[in-house]
């Protein structure tokens, strides 16, 4: 994984330190709220309902076990000893102190972490597939990318302060893990005709409470054009995107309200005006972030990693759930990918103890080369394990609780942290994700349920994608009463799609039922290999509001 | 017999924790929601006023009123979360008692 030089090292010790200082003028009187709060939120810095939430980043969801360690002690020292993994692959921390904020920054800066541009209207935490680097179906490696583009958009002096908050993604495999096509910006990288690296540019998507599907903007952009083209975008939205109404301000409302063809060719007039000079450093700065990518030394000489797998392996059957559910295929013969689910049946999606942290960052030390990936859908990789290691790996997850067998089955739910700790939250997510987990848990252990996902929303901003699942649940205040809307037919992937409402809300004591005749409805009628949102399409949405409302 | 009055607690974060906290009767801020002092409506705009220059003072931030029952619990769901922590408390393996509720019984 890359390695801070003493640039990026000297950045965020600087902020730290100003942040330090910003902190004891605020306690000393010397700044109003007003005027700090644009400050604390650029150092990832909320209030909440409870107490201050400090936002961490995750660069493309990449972390060493040693990060992972300091995570769990600044949880320990700092929090209530857990933290929560979140959409954008960061972790956030729910009750931290102002007054010790800084310490928590400078412990951070020491692992080569921050808090920078967590929040606030600018380029946030690029985000990309928590598989890259070592999935079987990838084309190239999108994290030398991802991790340009992190540099580019750090402290980038012209996007400091945009109409709205700007988000990438990437990815190199035509399977979509990225979500690119609900990002303002996704990157497809890929080969072009000539084998050459070129990416494909995608614009304009997004949820909240106008979701939109991303455009293609423009194709096989060469790796030397990309930035300065993607410079030319943000410059454009900069100048053009609303600022009079913050539900207009995204880049998708521009392109919705100037059309795609005007607004290419805006951004294709000024790329015409920009230096490309300027961009000279992309192809040397590039090869240089790659060499940190080129993976560890693999252990080539095993050729019969099934049998050296320990005796009780072959017939537990725990163990084979799990290696049927959590592992996915390595691009290296003889290794595999082991995901972590952060979703035990009734539990708290994404949330994991300093305890759990620790325990993961040994394993990784032990059996993955030290590194680890946060996904968007709150889980963890190991994304080096040796075939012959699963059994140790899966018995030590089972130690602390996380080897529950359910990657991208539906209790693998998405949940913002809700009304019981957002402001911005109009219903509670979380015990509804905790009654419906815990109930299609029991389904899932009879009838293959892989083609559905559910995603479960606290409000309107859509921070757990329930637009783009095939059941999202969207939680509203309807005259002071909690009540949850249903979606149906969403995609998060490749064939990205929104999903439709299906009807009136429910309460939140019906959802898990609604959910489930809704699964048993799919599984009846469904298809050979058919998703719940291809049954959905096919049927239509009459058939699945007749089961759903009773 | 006049119609019940509505009634008001004045709510807020502590700058320098973040916590909820309560303004009680002689202008002070207290994390314990049954020390908060309930307000009529004849009393709730000046005591907001009063509760304005704690923010001024820098002790808190976003001092507001919420509408409380006769028997002084949060009406609304969001502000009764506020006072009584998040309602997974109880299953929360790490949320010790000094959130919310518990620290009304302190």
């Amino acid at each position: 994984m890359y390695i801070y030089d003493d640039f990026d090292q000297s950045i965020v010790e600087q902020r730290s330190a100003e942040f330090r200082a910003q902190v004891e003028r605020r306690l000393a009187g010397k700044l109003s709220e007003a005027e700090f709060k644009p400050l604390r939120l650029m150092n990832g810095l909320y209030l909440q309902l409870h107490a201050y939430m400090l936002r961490v980043a995750i660069p493309y969801g990449v972390l060493s076990s040693k990060q992972l360690i300091k995570l769990a002690d600044i949880a320990d020292k700092y929090d209530r000893g857990y933290g929560h993994f979140t959409t954008r692959q960061n972790i956030q921390f729910n009750w931290p102190k102002l007054v010790e904020t800084p310490d928590i920054l400078d412990e951070l800066a020491s692992v080569q972490m921050h808090a920078i541009q967590t929040s606030g209207n600018c380029i946030r935490n690029v985000t990309s597939d928590p598989l890259a680097g070592v999935a079987a179906d990838e084309d190239i490696d999108p994290r030398p990318l991802c991790e340009l583009l992190r540099q580019w958009s750090t402290l980038h002096p012209e996007f400091a302060y945009l109409p709205r908050k700007f988000k990438f993604a990437v990815t190199g495999s035509a399977v979509d893990r990225a979500a690119i096509k609900v990002h303002d910006i996704g990157l497809r990288v890929k080969r072009g005709s000539n084998n050459e690296i070129v990416t494909d540019v995608w614009v304009g998507g997004g949820q909240g409470r106008t979701p939109k599907i991303a455009q293609l903007f423009k194709a096989d952009v060469s790796i030397e054009e990309l930035v300065p083209y993607l410079e030319a975008i943000m410059r454009v939205y900069n100048r053009y995107g609303r600022r009079d109404n913050k539900y207009k301000a995204r880049i998708k409302i521009l392109l919705a309200e100037t059309g795609l063809e005007a607004l290419q060719q805006q951004v294709d007039e000024e790329y015409k005006k920009i230096d490309r000079a300027n961009f000279k450093f992309v192809k040397p700065e590039l090869e240089r972030i790659s060499a940190y990518f080129s993976g560890p030394d693999y252990d080539t000489h095993v050729t019969d990693n099934i049998s050296s797998l320990p005796g009780d392996a072959a017939v537990d059957a725990n163990f084979a759930a799990w290696k049927k559910q959590n592992v996915k295929p390595h691009k290296q013969t003889g290794y595999a990918i082991a995901m972590v689910s952060l979703k035990p049946a009734g539990g708290i999606p994404g949330d994991a103890t300093s305890s759990q942290m620790r325990a993961v960052a040994e394993i990784a030390k032990r059996y993955s080369h030290d590194e680890l990936r946060v996904t968007h859908r709150q889980n963890l990789v190991l994304p080096y394990v040796h075939e012959r290691e699963l059994y140790s790996v899966w018995k030590a997850l089972q130690e602390m609780d996380l080897a529950e067998s359910n990657i991208d089955l539906p209790s693998d739910i998405i949940a913002c942290p809700g009304l019981d700790y957002c402001a911005l939250a109009t219903a509670r997510s979380i015990p509804i994700a905790q009654t419906v987990s815990a109930r299609i848990r029991k389904l899932e252990k009879r009838t293959d349920l892989s083609g559905v996902s559910v995603n479960i929303s606290g409000c309107i901003n859509a921070c757990a994608h329930h637009h783009v699942a095939s059941i999202g649940v969207l939680g509203l205040n309807k005259g002071g009463v909690e009540n949850y809307q249903l979606t149906l037919g969403g995609r998060h992937n490749e064939n990205a799609s929104i999903g439709e409402r299906l009807g009136p809300g429910v309460s939140g004591d019906e959802v898990p039922e609604t959910i489930e005749r809704i699964v048993n409805f799919y599984v009846d009628v469904r298809t050979d290999g058919e998703s719940l949102s291809d049954t959905y399409d096919r049927v239509g949405k009459d058939a699945f509001k007749e089961v759903a409302y009773v | 017999m006049s119609a019940k009055q509505n009634q008001s607690v004045i709510i807020a974060n502590d700058l320098r924790t973040g916590r909820s906290v309560y303004f009680t009767h002689d202008a002070r801020w207290t994390d314990s929601f049954d020390k908060a002092q309930v307000l009529t409506d004849g009393q709730s705009e000046e005591r907001l006023q009063a509760a304005l220059l704690s923010e001024q003072n820098n002790l808190v931030i976003d001092p507001y009123l919420i509408e409380v029952s006769q028997a002084k619990s949060a009406l609304q769901i969001r502000e009764r979360i506020r006072v009584e922590g998040p309602s997974i408390l109880k299953q929360h393996p790490l949320l010790t008692q000094d959130i919310g509720q518990g620290s009304r019984a302190a």
